[in-house]
């Protein structure tokens, strides 16, 4: 959650696509959901107030061994707001993250959304009905945020198919290759840490 | 009194390990590029066959050191009985360090290991970059060092007509002439 993105100081149109996009949105009919999803999403001020999702599925496996298809929600206790349509400051979610952080930790439910027969576990680009039935897994309490060059967030592989007993990888192919990229980035990152010297 | 051939089992683990080497080696460079659901398969594979590789090698030392050995024709070169015998060091390290060092480097990694073998390094970035990087480039020698083996086992058995070839050969063993 301490990743760098710097925020976008214009916003385009929603209706106003760059020609590469176009092009490729024209190619790709399948990322029809996902401009839907684009056009009515507005952006909140902090990532207090974001709601993370995981756009692929995993199986919970039960004592009996039966499979559950989930996606999990991260569902913010922060009351949401939006972000101001023109920001100065190229840090701002960093900062404000910061400065949260600073008058306490911030909290986000875990929820568990149940997929029913039928729902497309293999494919991120399919969501799910809104009205699944979901369960609250637990709470995610941040209490307080590293720099990105070293720590935590540096030294580990956030691979989506490093999982613990109990719950396993989907069909979704885009699982193996988002593991597949993670690693080769995981190997870039250690051999840059060798230059920089930067040790946590 | 030194045997004409090799040991039976000391056959059998040196052509079993032959097909899990060179397979292993094919698996390491594929799976690394590879962006289909292949990839976890064949990450898990090459976990699990280089555990079996390490167990093999130990085991594989432990005859090669308990069990005579046919020695190398006597009229051969000096240097060429040089080469042999630093190349089999070569061989034996080289097949030692590949499977510690994928352990090692998952350990520095802070990667889970196969089977929850314990960690054998620290979780290192840098120290990761250091073996994940000697992982590879040791691949790439162990693969040379196959070729050359391979080269001297066929000049043994085609140019010299020695009984070199035939004293690792996998099947049954003619009589001597």
């Amino acid at each position: 959650m301490n990743r760098s993105w710097p925020v976008r100081q214009t916003r385009p149109p929603a209706n106003q696509t760059r020609p590469g996009n176009k092009r490729f949105f024209a190619a790709h009919p399948e990322s029809a959901a996902f401009r839907q999803w684009a056009a009515s999403y507005k952006p909140s001020n902090s990532f207090a107030s974001t709601q993370y999702h995981s756009i692929n599925a995993f199986r919970l496996i039960d004592a009996a061994g039966a499979a559950q298809p989930v996606r999990w929600q991260l569902e913010p206790q922060t009351p949401f707001t939006a972000l101001p349509g023109q920001v100065d400051d190229k840090q701002y979610l960093q900062h404000d993250l910061q400065q949260r952080l600073a008058q306490g930790p911030l909290r986000w439910t875990l929820r568990l959304v149940l997929a029913e027969p039928g729902d497309a576990v293999d494919n991120p680009a399919s969501p799910w009905p809104a009205q699944r039935r979901s369960v609250d897994a637990g709470t995610l309490v941040l209490e307080q945020v590293d720099a990105p060059e070293q720590g935590a967030c540096r030294d580990i592989n956030f691979d989506p198919l490093i999982l613990p007993h109990g719950i396993e990888a989907s069909a979704d192919p885009i699982l193996a290759a988002r593991s597949a990229a993670y690693s080769e980035s995981f190997n870039r990152r250690s051999r840059e840490s060798l230059g920089t010297g930067a040790r946590p | 009194m030194k045997p004409e051939a090799f040991h039976p089992l000391a056959r059998l683990l040196h052509w079993l390990m032959a097909v899990l080497i060179v397979a292993m080696l094919f698996i390491g460079v594929s799976m690394v590029s590879d962006l289909s659901l292949r990839h976890p398969v064949l990450i898990s594979l090459h976990k699990a066959t280089g555990l079996a590789l390490l167990v093999l090698v130990v085991l594989r030392i432990g005859l090669r050191l308990a069990l005579p050995h046919p020695p190398l024709p006597r009229d051969l070169p000096p240097l060429q009985r040089f080469a042999a015998g630093a190349s089999h060091v070569l061989l034996y390290g080289l097949m030692l360090a590949m499977p510690l060092l994928g352990w090692a480097m998952l350990s520095a990694g802070g990667y889970p290991r196969p089977l929850q073998l314990p960690a054998i390094a620290p979780h290192d970035l840098q120290l990761y970059a250091v073996l994940r990087q000697a992982h590879g480039w040791a691949g790439y020698l162990l693969f040379a060092t196959i070729l050359v083996h391979l080269g001297a086992a066929l000049m043994h058995a085609l140019v010299r007509r020695d009984g070199v070839l035939r004293s690792m050969w996998p099947g049954p063993l003619r009589r001597s002439e």
